[in-house]
């Protein structure tokens, strides 16, 4: 009689395995929700930075040309790259005056002439900067 | 022994088992995806590194070389372009001092002399014309004197006449020049020089006319050729390559 009393299963232990494996679904459910939620901000972040860095890499352009009137400097920008660049030009006369002109915007294959305010006399020699929004530059020299 | 004893030990925790389950879950449906497209990503960025190294290495390899001949009558300048590079170029810009002209002329490799176009200007007497040229690559390209109008009776005169040569597939690397000229003069001018390999060597020439080039290595003449200055039919610089 004993053994027939201490063979017979309890209804309390199916309770708790019940409602423990609900908790560790529930407590899963909302951690896995969590976890792709973070995983793909994570990537798209990680994109976006490799995005940003292709950008950055794929820059080019070059002064192809700086003429000068007596009150301003004319500075051709040419983007032989294959994306839009955004540049400030810098033009400073050598232990002379300075000039520049910002955010310029040159398409790919475009060919931009920009003027900077600046007195030059025959003879001055000018040192002429473009930096692009993304960090690269270009320069070239000048000799009026 | 109690059996039941037994029996409670044997049973396993459903709950450890669905536990395991999730994070296997969480493992291969967020992290590893999450890697493999970051990994994609920085494959895209390697391939695009590799793509711009290889344009800028062919950048680096253009040869262009720049011919300019005037007209009088109109005032023109005409203007030739030679690739000596490896792979085709494309002109997009001609500057004649500060004024483009937008172009979009492709030149092929090893296509010998190809003729831009004559280009009339208005010259002013005593101006000195500078022309250059920008390829696709961003590549400026000179000629390498400027031609100077004198006015409407004397027309153009240059700078400087010459004969320059460049040595890029002969075998060897240290070179002499002997420039002999003109052949027609009774007395010739001799100019001779050292050169490597890939070094251009620039003969200034007093006069137009035919003048004939060799390439010595040793004392042994490996390389010979005549080259005329037509001027002003043609242009006061020419080039050699051997």
């Amino acid at each position: 009689m004993d053994t027939k009393l201490r063979t017979k299963k309890g209804v309390s232990p199916v309770i708790a395995a019940l409602i423990l494996s609900a908790a560790v679904l529930a407590v899963g459910g909302i951690v896995w929700s969590y976890c792709q939620g973070a995983t793909i901000i994570i990537a798209e972040d990680y994109i976006s930075g490799i995005n940003d860095l292709v950008d950055d890499i794929s820059e080019r352009f070059i002064i192809e040309q700086v003429i000068h009137t007596g009150t301003q400097v004319r500075v051709w920008l040419y983007n032989y790259g294959e994306i839009k660049i955004v540049v400030d030009v810098y033009a400073d006369v050598d232990g002379g005056a300075s000039g520049s002109i910002l955010e310029v915007e040159v398409v790919p294959q475009g060919f931009v002439g920009v003027d900077i305010e600046l007195v030059v006399s025959s003879g001055d020699e000018v040192a002429v900067k473009a930096v692009s929004r993304r960090g690269n530059s270009a320069h070239f020299r000048y000799i009026a | 022994m109690r059996i039941s004893g037994i029996l409670h030990r044997g049973r396993k925790g459903t709950s450890t088992i669905l536990g395991t389950i999730v994070f296997i879950g969480i493992l291969f449906t967020s992290v590893i995806p999450m890697f493999l497209v970051m990994r994609q990503a920085d494959i895209m960025l390697e391939k695009r590194k590799f793509e711009l190294g290889r344009l800028d290495e062919e950048g680096r390899r253009e040869d262009i070389y720049l011919y300019v001949s005037p007209s009088q009558d109109p005032p023109e300048l005409n203007v030739k372009v030679e690739n000596k590079g490896e792979s085709a170029a494309k002109i997009v810009r001609l500057w004649i001092n500060d004024d483009p002209v937008p172009l979009d002329y492709p030149v092929q490799p090893m296509s010998g002399q190809n003729d831009l176009g004559a280009y009339s200007i208005s010259p002013a007497e005593g101006s000195s014309y500078f022309v250059t040229v920008t390829t696709d690559r961003g590549n400026s390209v000179a000629f390498d004197t400027p031609l100077t109008w004198v006015d409407e009776f004397t027309g153009w005169e240059t700078d400087v006449f010459s004969v320059n040569v460049l040595v890029s597939s002969l075998p060897g690397q240290e070179f002499k020049i002997v420039v002999t000229g003109p052949t027609s003069s009774p007395e010739p001018d001799v100019f001779e020089g050292m050169t490597e390999k890939f070094d251009p060597k620039f003969f200034i020439v007093n006069v137009e006319g035919t003048y004939l080039v060799e390439i010595l290595r040793g004392s042994k003449a490996i390389y010979v050729e005549e080259v005329t200055i037509t001027w002003p039919d043609g242009s006061p610089v020419v080039w050699v390559f051997a």
